[in-house]
């Protein structure tokens, strides 16, 4: 196998399909098995309009603007020669997050849905 | 992550919240650094996402989210597979081999996991010669664990060995062939009927090439370190095999048919083995019996496909 190139992929208005795995979506980068995706700046959810300090009423009026999901889904990567019948194998090589994150309880679903009088 | 997910069938959009055998929403807290998901690729060029950045969760999410967060590093390689069967998400781990799988409830992917669980252990088992096996418990491979989720499960699979990259066959096989690691299985094995076929097709090729002289065709269709016994003596691997059978052959008069009858397959070993009948036909002046003998036939399942690792030749039983 030739050495691995190592590709980045940004997050962009292009890169990004919110909510949905999009395969009307070109590509946004082909590359050779074994080669290796830098993702620098992946987004929060909602297009990455997710911030530090936000309350969960404040989250409301963005969950609504992405109706069809919160993930900030990055890709499509093409890997060429892949076809139906092979098995991709993504070996996770270094994963750092930011320095926050948050988690929330909507009402109504989870382990609990009923348990809680406020999310 | 959260989600990461090669493109399933069809072309409309997928909620990235959902999960198949094709990944998406798997929010497995070990798909993290140092650890390799494995997907079955729907789409030329698999088409990859990834997305759902969580700092940390649990298994599964017990409140639908986890620590919601985004990524500043993240290097993934991606690795292209050639024709591996996979039936799903498979993680590598240091640790652990991880299957999952999918359902509306928790009953039914529950079996389905188990199903998947032991399917892949079993090939694992298979495809591994018996002297190299080490007994280990059932009790102690396998653990399941809920995902939090009503529609998913992940079944833990602890074999007794650990690290998986230090095996020179290489990782394409074991992704296929799982926990091919030291395993055991109690009593015998049950081929599945294309198995079977495969193995009964290979002894008849065998003596195919046999009937025509093609000692490369007939050493091809045995393992590398194949053992052959007879009245030639011992011969092992494929190399002396080869030699040993274009000697003899070259003694035999032309147009010499190799017949295998009655070939029937024996599952209660380690390993299936094929006994059968051998007969050599000579052709002129009239078709002669020339010679029979009973013949077993040790097969292994390689990367390859089925091969013949031993064959053991009685001319006088």
């Amino acid at each position: 196998m030739a050495e691995p190139r190592t590709h980045v992929l940004e997050s962009t208005d292009a890169s990004v399909s919110p909510g949905v795995l999009d395969p009307s979506r070109a590509a946004a980068l082909t590359i050779d098995s074994g080669d290796i995706v830098s993702y620098p700046n992946t987004w929060t959810q909602w297009g990455n309009q997710a911030r530090f300090g936000m309350s969960f009423a404040d989250r409301e009026p963005l969950r609504r603007q992405f109706p069809t999901g919160p993930y900030s889904n990055l890709g499509p990567v093409e890997i060429r020669g892949a076809e139906p019948g092979d098995v991709l194998e993504s070996r996770m090589l270094r994963v750092k997050p930011i320095d926050w994150g948050w988690n929330s309880f909507p009402l109504g679903v989870g382990a609990l849905p009923s348990e809680f009088e406020e999310p | 992550m959260g989600v990461l997910a090669v493109e399933p069938e069809g072309n409309e959009p997928v909620s990235a919240i959902l999960a198949g055998p094709y990944g998406g929403n798997l929010d497995l807290a070990e798909i993290t650094e140092g650890t390799s998901l494995f997907l079955p690729v729907f789409k030329a060029g698999a088409r990859v996402w990834s997305g759902d950045a969580n700092a940390a969760q649990s298994d599964g999410v017990v409140d639908q989210t986890g620590i919601e967060s985004a990524m500043e590093v993240l290097h993934v390689q991606y690795l292209v597979h050639k024709g591996v069967e996979l039936a799903g998400p498979t993680v590598d781990t240091p640790t652990h081999w991880i299957v999952m799988a999918f359902a509306d409830s928790l009953d039914i992917a529950l079996p389905e996991c188990v199903r998947t669980a032991i399917a892949w252990l079993k090939r694992a088992w298979r495809a591994r010669p018996p002297r190299r096996l080490r007994p280990v418990q059932y009790g102690d491979l396998v653990q399941g664990h809920s995902m939090g989720r009503s529609d998913r499960l992940g079944l833990h699979l602890h074999p007794t060995e650990d690290d998986p990259r230090d095996d020179p066959e290489g990782r394409a096989w074991r992704a296929s062939s799982a926990a091919h690691r030291r395993l055991d299985a109690p009593g015998g094995m049950t081929l599945t009927p294309s198995d079977s076929l495969a193995i009964l097709q290979l002894v008849a090729r065998a003596d195919a090439c046999a009937t025509k002289r093609d000692a490369d065709g007939y050493a091809a269709l045995f393992t590398n370190d194949a053992v052959m016994d007879g009245d030639m003596g011992t011969v092992e691997g494929q190399t002396a095999l080869r030699d040993t059978v274009a000697r003899v052959w070259a003694a035999e008069p032309a147009g010499t048919l190799h017949l295998t009858l009655n070939a029937v397959i024996d599952e209660s070993g380690a390993q299936p083995a094929v006994d059968s009948v051998m007969l050599m036909v000579g052709a002129s002046p009239s078709p002669t019996v020339l010679g029979s003998a009973r013949v077993r036939q040790t097969v292994r399942h390689t990367p390859g496909g089925w091969r013949i690792s031993a064959r053991s030749i009685d001319t006088h039983g």
